[in-house]
């Protein structure tokens, strides 16, 4: 499957760039500067080469500072309530104070994995665009 | 086109005039001060046979060793160290090694080792030195000092010399190599570099008379010359370096290989006795010779005066103590005692260009 | 007051003097019922523009930045490294990269091409690799080896075995980095770039290269 992937170098590099933050930051936590580092490289990577990153992966790092967000370490995590019968998660960063909100809805379906989302291609190539997500995807379900 | 090559390069001519008895004469120091000779000529007008002290003298020179592909580090290995370098005098010279290309290695009597490399080895190598004095913009050259007798071992800066001769960059020459040891001897170099190819080599002399030699009038008080008496230092220097390499000087009609002739006024010898010693000299032995020439005048003797002529090595990164030498068209670094009837002596040092100015 | 405005109008609005006599006379005529004083009470300490105002449109919207500026990143100190690393909390790290080499060249074994590789090394990451400073123009330099921290534009910070930081610029300098046997030597000088421009960019092939 991979070989025919067309910026395999460049998505092996974020890839690895992702996993040596979270390595440099499990092994101690006082490098924060240094998993940021790697953060803005990764997201200057997909930047300049116009490649996607996955929200499982964006959702990780903070967007004002880069700083890789892990909850307890570099970041808080809470539930607050906002409209009845709705919650939803508040993750702040612990640099610069930045918040992300994501609502508390399971049946949320990403964009990405709508069916209205794919462009409407005979079925032959629809199969191929689906191939062509980032191997990103797989490695970073830590 | 060729106007650079035509140019003569830069040359420097130092002369001296003094007497052996004048206590504040420096000629020892500067016999003392070029450590590496390779050859000296001798010249004895009025003399068909070389006085026996001379003689003697001449063929008891030290003999001196070419090992062959010795790592530099072997030289400031503490054994060494320990052995030679602070127990007397050790010269040691890179052997077959050009100054302008190679990279050259010297061991002054000191102690200090001098290591001339190119960029390239300098970069790669990771001790500290100076730019080459004769580099233009782009820096080729670098000089490496190390100074042994100060090499603590143990120390950082120990560590770094050995590891960057050993480990990092294997530098290997051929290398002849002296010692004068002050007496007892325990070791000798032969015993130390046995692991290496070691060979003992004797200084080669080479006699001979010449007859019926045209020479200029030369007098002690007058180093400038005088048009009509007596002719100049440089113009009698040129002389020897004719009769040395053994030019005619007749300038004859159908002689298309010189033009050069005897400088005048000008006179002519009966005889000449020209005696050269070739090898790897020691100043001390140089120093014993000059003294033997003094004596030569203690008995009545035809000649108004001897000439003594020291080249050194071409390729030796140091010409007088530890001024640096270069090669550009010509590696030249001698000097000459003219010595007179009276004791009074002229030193001319000449040097060519990339050299630094002879003390 | 639509009378004034059409009169001064006429009048070159820079004749204040002018002007002022034109106002007062005005509004003497307009409103006899009032004294004098009453008037100059009534306009003093007003401002009457007797100027065309300009009545274009703000359009101007403040931009909401969501990222930080370069000083403030500075000022913050987002990317600072403190000088006391240790170096064996790296090794992990040394690992990952390995293992990201491999991965990138299909695994090396000898027989592998080693243009390919170093095509593929161009574009790779260097943080975690371990390098060796083989030449420099400052002899000092030479010999360092440690793993790479931090790759900005002009200088590697790698930390090495005495656990110290230390900043090697990237100029006048070769390094060393080996991998399963392969010896790759980077020239600093042609690798002066942030190490996230290096994928996007084309080198150029050279047939020699000094410092």
């Amino acid at each position: 499957m991979a070989t025919n992937v067309k910026d395999k170098d460049a998505y092996l590099r974020l890839n690895f760039l992702y996993q040596a933050a979270h390595c440099v930051l499990a092994t101690n936590p006082e490098n924060v500067e240094l998993a940021r580092f790697y953060c803005h490289t990764e997201k200057n990577i997909s930047k300049r080469l116009v490649l996607r990153q996955d929200p499982s992966v964006k959702r990780t790092i903070c967007k004002k500072c880069c700083s890789l967000l892990v909850p307890g370490v570099t970041a808080t995590v809470r539930q607050r309530k906002c409209r009845q019968r709705q919650r939803k998660t508040v993750v702040r960063c612990l640099s610069c104070g930045k918040t992300k909100q994501f609502l508390n809805n399971p049946s949320y379906v990403l964009w990405g994995d709508r069916p209205e989302s794919q462009p409407q291609y005979p079925q032959s190539q629809s199969k191929q665009v689906a191939t062509q997500k980032p191997p990103v995807n797989s490695k970073t379900a830590r | 086109m060729y106007m650079h090559l035509e140019q003569c390069p830069r040359h420097l001519l130092v002369c001296e005039k003094s007497n052996f008895t004048n206590e504040k004469s420096r000629h020892g120091i500067h016999v003392q001060s070029h450590y590496f000779n390779y050859q000296v000529n001798m010249l004895i007008p009025e003399c068909a046979v070389l006085p026996s002290e001379l003689n003697a003298l001449v063929n008891s020179f030290e003999k001196y060793y070419l090992v062959k592909n010795v790592p530099v580090y072997e030289l400031v290995e503490q054994q060494f160290i320990d052995r030679f370098v602070k127990k007397g005098s050790v010269y040691a010279l890179s052997y077959n090694t050009q100054i302008d290309q190679d990279n050259t290695v010297a061991l002054l009597p000191t102690g200090t080792l001098i290591l001339s490399v190119d960029k390239d080895t300098y970069e790669e190598l990771g001790l500290e030195g100076k730019s080459s004095q004769y580099s233009h913009k782009a820096v080729m050259r670098y000089v490496i000092t190390v100074d042994l007798k100060s090499l603590v071992p143990g120390t950082a800066k120990n560590k770094r010399v050995m590891w960057a001769l050993k480990e990092k960059l294997l530098v290997k020459c051929d290398f002849l190599i002296m010692w004068n040891s002050p007496g007892d001897e325990d070791f000798s170099l032969s015993t130390h570099f046995e692991k290496y190819q070691c060979k003992e080599h004797a200084p080669a002399v080479s006699t001979k008379v010449l007859r019926d030699l045209p020479y200029p009038v030369i007098q002690s008080c007058d180093l400038r010359g005088n048009p009509e008496k007596s002719c100049d230092a440089s113009e009698f220097m040129e002389w020897l370096g004719a009769v040395t390499s053994e030019i005619e000087c007749n300038n004859e009609a159908s002689n298309f290989l010189s033009t050069f002739c005897c400088p005048e006024p000008s006179s002519v010898m009966e005889k000449a006795y020209l005696c050269t010693v070739t090898g790897f000299l020691l100043p001390e032995n140089i120093c014993k010779l000059l003294e033997q020439l003094c004596h030569y005048f203690d008995e009545p003797k035809f000649a108004q005066w001897t000439s003594l002529t020291v080249h050194g090595f071409a390729d030796s990164p140091v010409s007088w103590g530890s001024a640096e030498h270069g090669f550009h068209k010509g590696g030249e670094n001698f000097y000459n005692f003219v010595v007179f009837k009276n004791r009074d002596y002229w030193l001319q040092m000449a040097v060519g260009s990339h050299d630094g100015c002879p003390p | 007051m639509a009378l004034a405005y059409i009169a001064t109008k006429e009048h070159s609005p820079q004749e204040s003097k002018q002007a002022k006599a034109f106002i007062d006379s005005f509004l003497k005529r307009s409103l006899h019922n009032l004294q004098e004083e009453e008037i100059q009470r009534h306009t003093d300490y007003k401002a009457v523009v007797l100027e065309h105002k300009y009545n274009g449109k703000k359009t101007q919207k403040k931009k909401k930045s969501k990222g930080l500026s370069a000083k403030q990143k500075r000022e913050m100190k987002l990317f600072h490294l403190k000088p006391e690393q240790q170096r064996s909390v790296f090794l992990p790290l040394n690992e990952l990269w390995k293992q990201y080499i491999r991965d990138l060249c299909n695994g090396l074994s000898p027989e592998s091409n080693p243009q390919m590789i170093q095509s593929k090394l161009l574009k790779a990451d260097f943080h975690g690799a371990i390098v060796t400073v083989t030449k420099s123009k400052c002899p000092s330099y030479v010999g360092t080896t440690g793993i790479i921290l931090q790759e900005t534009k002009h200088v590697f910070r790698i930390v090495t075995q005495h656990d110290r930081l230390k900043v090697i610029p990237k100029r006048n300098s070769v390094f060393t980095v080996e991998i399963d046997g392969f010896i790759t030597h980077v020239y600093g000088s042609k690798f002066q770039l942030k190490s996230s421009e290096r994928s996007a960019k084309k080198f150029k092939l050279k047939g020699t290269i000094d410092l």
